[in-house]
């Protein structure tokens, strides 16, 4: 269960509960279908100004290494943090049944040829581990794919011709780097297995074991390099990872919270990755996860998208 | 949610997509009279497929005594509390399916169960449903006191909960056969199939992070042969094949007779709404209120005609059938005292005695100058 004890922020749009969190989404997507404009961010983003109360997400410019593996630098922490209104996805089945991550806190920064987001948010359960009805915690940002389609890219996971670049941390992966890959042994001390597959011959012939994993699905895999996966989506649904592979990050839990670094390449390879430009201003948006809560997939807080302008290059 | 016709239910439902029935649904008959709980079945499934670390508690088929028994520990108990009581009206079923009762947030009404139920595939095991006093008999059908087995795979349904609730379409009804399938590359591991299958059914794999389910040998029925399940039974309890649309019979076809025209094999917890395509032999000796329960109206009928079998030589015919080839028997017929079963070109594939050929042998061994005894 999450709490913040710095209440809602309302940076970003005065309700938080999910219930009006809807009404209101679907309002305004009702409202810009009959003014003729498209995409449910494009409605997140007019609404946000006209109450005026929004102050853009500026992603600062900073000479040299960022501390992209380093959630507690001083470099994050004295940064001004801008919070992010969370709202419970409740636009498509199945839902989490209560809003249980209110705010986020985002810091950003960028060096010319990468860029790194700093996401705070209250969870006083550290929920690493993934088994049998049991979740791990997690946090992504996600972009429009492609800058010119921007407005017309929806907050919900793009759309086909508007395909948007989501970036996942997730704290199963940070405890398989952390402290090595997690197994049903780790979730049960006292399992019995008689032997592993991989201690009987090489890794190649004993991942015929482990169907996922000789399949290649990147969730069953064991070389983990980032606790980031890189993933393009055009829908709910239609999350895919992406070939290349290039953010990294670092997440740390301490004092009921966690603190989490996504980092990746400002031009980054391979189609449907957002190429971040200094000097622009960019839609960018949210979602995070309690895991000890069974959130998982769509049940989870998202945000709506907020303008991030992204400082020149001093 | 699109409407769909769900014959089991006699009657349209609404369901998460379209209706979709595969060129073949592969369906399956269990005799429950015939099981004998020996779990080779079990055992024949889990050495060809899960076998591997992670799957450990997996039994994508397993074999529970009733009324006691489960795997996991109570799947039958709490789906009839999220279902409520029966309401079946005339055959028809008067209440709603998981899928109708689903809560506004949710695809499916379901529950997901935590490890503990996954860790007593035995509980209950040969356990009857009273107690045994001093010099009880049991003289009558059905037995005052009884239990039975139940073979349980997944069903391959026709409207599988597990695939209407997956978020990210990771399962997928083969058109070819109609074989459910979690694909393993797409899957995410949100366990939404886990939550929503009524008969529990998926399994979540702790070491690929990723759901498995039974894949109904495919690569077997891919040859025109039967599952490992079907073809270990010592019982000769099963047959596979594959089950005509609704409103088509085709009486030679072994499944077709039994489900269709003499209605003596029926679904498991019809009332899920996902049209199950396991199709059980009621056991005769259960009580009757409970059957009725776990496979709706069509018992009384079920049960009387499965007692009658001696007098049909069809259905006994069919039944030696049973086990007797590990191809799949699409067509059959009884000739004089022989069943034959022909493949899908017409070819025989097998021949059995309707009557197997049985010797009574002389209480007294001359040869051996002993008594003999009869073990069995
Ligand atoms: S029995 Fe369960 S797992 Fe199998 S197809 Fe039906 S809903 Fe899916
Ligand atoms: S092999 Fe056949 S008889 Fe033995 S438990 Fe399985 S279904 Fe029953």
């Amino acid at each position: 269960m999450a709490t913040d004890s710095d209440g809602p922020a309302g940076t970003q749009q005065s309700e938080t509960t999910a219930e009006v969190g809807r009404r209101q989404f679907l309002k305004r997507a009702g409202a810009a279908a009959a003014a003729g404009t498209v995409g449910a961010g494009v409605i997140g983003y007019a609404a946000t100004n006209k109450r005026g109360a929004a102050k853009s997400l500026v992603c600062g410019y900073r000479a040299g290494d960022l501390p992209v593996v380093d959630p507690a630098s001083a470099v994050w922490t004295r940064r001004s943090a801008f919070k992010v209104t969370m709202l419970v996805q409740n636009i498509a089945t199945p839902h989490a049944p209560a809003l249980v991550v209110p705010t986020l806190k985002v810091r950003a920064l960028h060096n010319g040829t990468q860029i790194a987001f700093h996401l705070e948010w209250a969870d006083n359960s550290k929920d690493e581990l993934s088994g049998l009805a049991r979740f791990n915690d997690a946090v992504a940002v996600q972009l429009a794919a492609d800058f010119a389609k921007e407005a017309a890219t929806g907050v919900t996971m793009g759309a086909v011709d508007n395909p948007v670049h989501i970036l996942q941390w997730k704290a199963s992966w940070q405890s398989d780097l952390d402290s090595g890959q997690k197994t049903s042994k780790d979730i049960w001390p006292n399992i019995y297995n008689d032997v592993r597959p991989e201690q009987l011959m090489p890794v190649d012939q004993a991942k015929s074991w482990y169907p996922g994993w000789a399949v290649g699905n990147p969730l069953s895999q064991r070389d983990k390099k980032s606790p980031v996966e890189e993933m393009v989506a055009v829908g709910f649904g239609t999350l895919t990872t992406h070939k290349e592979q290039e953010a990294v990050g670092k997440g740390i839990h301490d004092r009921n919270r966690w603190r989490v670094v996504i980092a990746m390449p400002m031009k980054g390879n391979g189609a449907n990755k957002a190429q971040v430009t200094p000097g622009q201003t960019r839609q960018i948006a949210f979602a995070v996860w309690d895991g000890g809560e069974d959130q998982r997939g769509s049940r989870k807080q998202y945000a709506l998208w907020v303008p991030m302008e992204v400082e020149a290059v001093a | 949610m699109p409407d769909v016709f769900n014959w089991q239910l006699d009657r349209p439902m609404k369901y998460q997509y379209e209706e979709a029935r595969p060129q073949k649904q592969i369906a399956w008959i269990f005799d429950t009279n015939k099981c004998i709980a020996c779990q080779t079945c079990t055992i024949a499934c889990k050495s060809t497929w899960t076998s591997g670390s992670g799957q450990e508690y997996m039994l994508w088929n397993n074999v529970e005594t009733k009324p006691f028994g489960f795997f996991p520990t109570g799947w039958d108990v709490k789906l009839l509390e999220i279902m409520g009581p029966d309401a079946w009206k005339d055959g028809k079923f008067a209440g709603q399916t998981v899928f109708e009762s689903a809560p506004a947030a949710e695809r499916v009404k379901g529950h997901l169960f935590d490890a503990d139920h996954w860790s007593h595939p035995n509980l209950g095991e040969d356990e009857p449903a009273g107690e045994a006093a001093r010099g009880t008999h049991i003289d009558k059908l059905p037995h005052d006191m009884w239990f039975s087995y139940l073979a349980r795979i997944c069903n391959h349904c026709t409207y599988p909960a597990c695939l209407a609730a997956c978020p990210r379409q990771a399962i997928y009804k083969r058109p070819e056969d109609g074989i459910v399938l979690v694909d393993q590359e797409r899957c995410r591991g949100y366990q939404e199939c886990a939550s929503a299958c009524p008969y529990k059914k998926t399994m979540y794999n702790e070491d690929t992070r990723v759901t498995e389910k039974c894949i109904a040998c495919y690569p077997k029925i891919e040859q025109g042969l039967q599952p490992q399940c079907v073809t270990s039974c010592i019982g000769r309890i099963r047959l596979a094949g594959f089950i005509s649309p609704p409103g088509k019979i085709d009486p030679k076809n072994p499944i077709d007779y039994l489900v269709k025209v003499k209605k003596v094999a029926l679904p498991l917890y019809p009332q899920s709404g996902t049209e199950p395509n396991v199709y059980y032999i009621p056991p005769v000796h259960s009580k009757r209120e409970y059957l009725r329960q776990m496979f709706g109206p069509g018992v009384d009928v079920a049960v009387d005609t499965y007692l009658k079998t001696k007098e049909d030589p069809q259905m006994l015919g069919l039944f030696m059938l049973f086990g007797s080839t590990e191809r799949i028997i699409r067509q059959f017929e009884v000739k004089g005292s022989m069943a034959i079963g022909y493949d899908e070109t017409g070819k025989e594939l097998v021949s059995v005695p309707v009557t197997e050929p049985s010797v009574v042998r002389e209480y007294f061994d001359r040869v051996n100058q002993t008594y003999v005894h009869n073990i069995t």
